[in-house]
């Protein structure tokens, strides 16, 4: 024993490692008020689509990353929500809130519903499951009449209520201040929810199921809450992208997307709380600020994933962390030096 | 009789996609989804030597060949790396996936290509008409599978994939090279891979999102007939592909879409170790 | 410790209240007995010993106690109610917590985390459903983490707190895999093979430990190989061999029986 737990009662930081959550926070905000800078509608234009991968990333590193269940079927949510939201706009005089606010709900009910069906599956089975069933709702979209088939619908503008309140006069700073609000707190909720008891259960049961349920933590349950949660997230990104793009039609939640969403995370660093923004300045990096042919995106994001997963297990993020703490332990044996 | 014999060349197309797939997931222990896109490549690859002039059944076996190459160099240079991590297994070969995809689109791009068919016309048989290449394809894949699967149950070396897939630990102990196994069975599952993606290219036409279509079909094959179990998927695949004619032939287009999608949610529901596997089946 | 809990006149009445019962537990595989009609009372602040040779049975009887198999016939009862075939979670809950033989951890968390998470349930944090515990309370958090820390303190865990588990010796392990128990407040605590895999110096360390918990009262279920310590600790014997109880006594009766030392000491 050293002397200094003689001293005092060891600390436990347990529950809670708030500092660097509040880093991460600023972290997030600065990142999303740097195209602000140039105010100019390009980069708003890059930026938004960023932010919309860094959701799609947040909600598959919810129910992945952080409870470990390999789901390929968020984007299959963000179709659900994304249809419901122009749908009921078209339809119905319930205006974009609350038609955004069904849209969601429905990708809660949806996931929730999958998570009945295909939680008691092993990894397999479930990630299987998951992709059918985000394939199976393209399918019903690409086939139903009123969803437009396969060319979708469009969102009508007048529909929407004039969004001003951010650099009104500049192109589409004003949409994505909002994409922006919605991302950072979506993300804060992200980032309390892993300190919060439930966070700690699904942790607890990603790391090995059997030690949890032994200490009372009850696997299907902290399993359903992550699906549930992500599913939220991911609703929140279909409507979002559908208001972007003005259009909902199948390609955008298709196998191609669904694999890029995967790609980006391992990328990014599975399972790290940093990874949704990692993931989010690639997106816009690899495929809107680097001069590369569409065709050749998807295959340079092929090789690094490659690369990655073979040279580097852990992404971005833990080569990130690997420096801080490098930094951390020549900073602390500087301190040591001073006290003696 | 129509959605029968339907049902029946489906099934060839599924058996031979699925049967390579489940020989790599039962040895490797990797879900590889870059599978449908080594077939995908294979038929491509046929297309342009044949393009070239180069007799089709030359450049059929050609193309196997270099899918087969293909595969072996992945594997030693990719899944061997990662062999004890399931989802780095998966990721990589997602990683592929967008590899290959991203070839076939600069090389041959996004229109649809075609293969020159086994055979022309047709024969009546019980009032229904039925082509005769597809009747080929169902007599290739039959024969194939059939070496196949009595090769793996009987051949002494079919016996030391067999042992791999079982246990590893104890085959490496029982002086089985299992790295070498592994490698040539991702091979075979490759060169399977590409077989199938001939065949399917001289009955349709294809793109490069035949890859991702033929591999959740396999998966969901797989899961039918119960993982591992190569027996189950040639069961699986003659299930889910006269679903699929009969859904076809009887359903609303759009209903038949999700035939096969339905088949497996059920499966999965009532029966996860799938319709041909034991409960304690190793996955 | 244990001398003034036995003066304790509420605690003496409930020196003969049955903490555990396993009513003739049958588990089949396939045919085959794992465990056939197991039965055994554990009374308040006992401490049971479950012993036999390899193969007797004993990790199938944990896992039947304990939830995580489903008995083919019989009952658990906790106190006076019947947890038969409840999941290993709803057990925990109650009071019936398990460790492993071998050493779990998780992987991504430090011993610190670990031993304040293992708390969660304890604080009701998952009582109802398990979203309750989207909103922590403040008061929660602290007793959470003062629990964990004198776990941590009783666990010899200290100089480990901040280390991740997956870097700590196995004996550690080991240790951090009863505290993570321990944190729960159990009212039986159920140790399969703690001792197992470890050296001499481990193996007295986790001694100590189990005879300082024993000195507190904890009621335990302690199934080991190592006499040695089976012997140190438990006031009570239950023999397994083939899945049937062949013998049952205070240590000394059992290691002079004839069927125990036929089946089991004998053939060492």
């Amino acid at each position: 024993m050293s002397t200094r737990l003689e001293t005092r009662t060891p600390a436990i930081r347990g529950v809670t490692r708030r500092r660097s959550d509040r880093w991460l926070l600023a972290a997030a905000v600065l990142i999303c008020a740097l195209p602000a800078i140039w105010g100019s509608p390009l980069y708003y234009g890059w930026a938004t689509t960023g932010l919309l991968w860094a959701m799609w990333t947040l909600s598959l590193n919810m129910v992945w990353g952080t409870a470990g269940q390999f789901s390929l079927a968020q984007l299959g949510l963000g179709a659900v929500s994304a249809y419901t939201f122009v749908l009921m706009l078209d339809n119905t005089d319930i205006g974009p809130v609350g038609a955004a606010l069904s849209g969601i709900g429905l990708a809660a009910v949806a996931s929730l519903a999958m998570s009945v069906a295909a939680l008691r599956l092993r990894n397999f089975y479930f990630a299987i499951l998951t992709l059918a069933f985000a394939l199976a709702i393209t399918t019903v979209f690409a086939n139903w009449e009123l969803a437009g088939r396969t060319s979708g619908l469009l969102v009508q503008r007048s529909v929407l209520p004039e969004l001003s309140f951010w650099r009104p006069s500049v192109g589409y700073g004003d949409f994505y201040a909002l994409c922006a609000v919605v991302f950072v707190v979506a993300y804060a909720a992200s980032l309390f929810l892993t300190r919060s008891f439930a966070g700690r259960a699904m942790q607890s049961v990603r790391d090995d199921e059997k030690l949890a349920s032994s200490l009372g933590h009850s696997p299907l349950s902290i399993k359903t809450l992550a699906f549930v949660l992500s599913g939220l997230v991911a609703g929140a990104a279909g409507i979002l992208q559908a208001l972007y793009f003005r259009l909902v039609v199948p390609e955008l939640y298709d196998t191609q997307a669904i694999l890029l969403a995967v790609m980006l995370l391992v990328l990014a660093g599975l399972g790290s709380p940093a990874a949704p923004l990692i993931a989010g300045v690639l997106y816009t990096v690899l495929y809107q600020v680097l001069p590369v042919s569409g065709e050749s995106r998807a295959g340079i994001l092929g090789v690094i994933v490659v690369l990655v997963v073979v040279l580097a297990p852990g992404g971005i993020a833990s080569q990130g962390r690997a420096l801080l703490t490098f930094v951390r332990r020549r900073r602390a044996g500087a301190e040591k030096e001073n006290d003696v | 009789m129509q959605a029968v014999a339907s049902g029946l060349f489906l099934a060839a197309l599924y058996g031979l996609a699925a049967f390579g797939l489940t020989i790599v997931y039962g040895v490797l222990d990797i879900l590889n989804f870059a599978h449908g896109a080594l077939l995908v490549l294979a038929a491509y690859l046929t297309a342009e030597f044949v393009l070239h002039d180069v007799p089709f059944w030359v450049s059929a076996l050609l193309s196997i060949g270099l899918i087969a190459g293909v595969g072996a160099l992945l594997e030693l240079s990719v899944f061997r790396r990662v062999e004890r991590d399931h989802t780095a297994g998966l990721v990589a070969s997602i990683g592929v996936i967008a590899i290959v995809g991203s070839i076939i689109l600069q090389v041959w791009g996004p229109e649809p290509y075609s293969l020159p068919r086994l055979a022309t016309g047709s024969v009546e048989f019980f009032g229904a008409n039925l082509l005769i290449d597809r009747l080929l394809i169902i007599g290739i894949a039959a024969v194939a599978l059939t070496a196949a699967e009595l090769y793996i149950s009987r051949a002494g070396w079919g016996k030391v994939l067999r042992a791999v897939a079982a246990d590893p630990d104890s085959a490496y102990l029982n002086g089985i090279r299992v790295r070498r196994v592994k490698t040539a069975a991702f091979t075979i599952g490759a060169a399977l891979a590409a077989f199938a993606g001939i065949l399917i290219g001289t009955a349709s036409t294809f793109d490069a999102s035949l890859g991702e279509q033929f591999v959740l079909k396999a998966f969901i094959i797989i899961i039918l007939g119960g993982v591992g179990s190569t027996k189950g998927t040639i069961g699986g695949a003659i299930i889910l592909g006269m679903a699929e004619a009969f859904g076809v032939a009887y359903l609303d287009i759009a209903v038949a879409q999700l035939v096969p999608l339905a088949v497996l949610a059920m499966v999965l529901l009532v029966r996860p170790q799938g319709l041909f596997g034991k409960v304690s089946q190793r996955v | 410790m244990f001398k003034q809990t036995a003066e304790d006149p509420s605690r003496q009445d409930r020196v003969d209240e049955v903490v555990l019962s396993a009513r003739g537990l049958v588990k089949t595989f396939g045919g085959v007995h794992a465990i056939d009609d197991l039965s055994f009372d554990v009374r308040r602040g006992q401490v049971l010993g479950l012993i036999g040779p390899n193969g007797a049975g004993k990790t199938t009887a944990v896992n039947l106690i304990s939830g995580f198999v489903r008995p083919t016939a019989g009952s658990v009862l906790l106190g006076e109610r019947d947890l038969t075939g409840r999941p290993p979670h709803q057990l925990a809950r109650r009071g019936l917590v398990r460790t492993f033989q071998h050493a779990h951890a998780f992987a991504s968390m430090t011993v610190g985390e670990a031993l304040v998470s293992a708390g969660h349930v304890r604080v009701g944090a998952h009582r109802a459903l398990a979203w309750s515990g989207l909103l922590p309370r403040r008061r929660a958090r602290s007793e959470m983490s003062a629990r964990a820390e004198q776990i941590l303190v009783r666990t010899r865990l200290e100089r480990w707190v901040d280390q991740p588990c997956g870097n700590l010796p196995y004996g550690a392990k080991k240790l951090l895999g009863v505290g993570m128990a321990l944190v729960l407040d159990p009212e039986l605590l159920l140790l399969d093979e703690p001792a197992a895999g470890l050296n001499s110096a481990e193996t007295a360390e986790v001694l100590a430990l189990i005879e300082q918990l024993r000195d507190d009262g904890i009621s335990m279920v302690v199934v080991e190989h190592n006499m040695p310590l089976i012997r140190a600790v438990c006031d009570e014997l239950v023999v397994l061999a083939h899945g049937r109880k062949i013998a049952q006594g205070t240590p000394d009766d059992v290691t002079r029986d004839e069927t125990v030392i036929g089946a089991y000491l004998g053939r060492r």
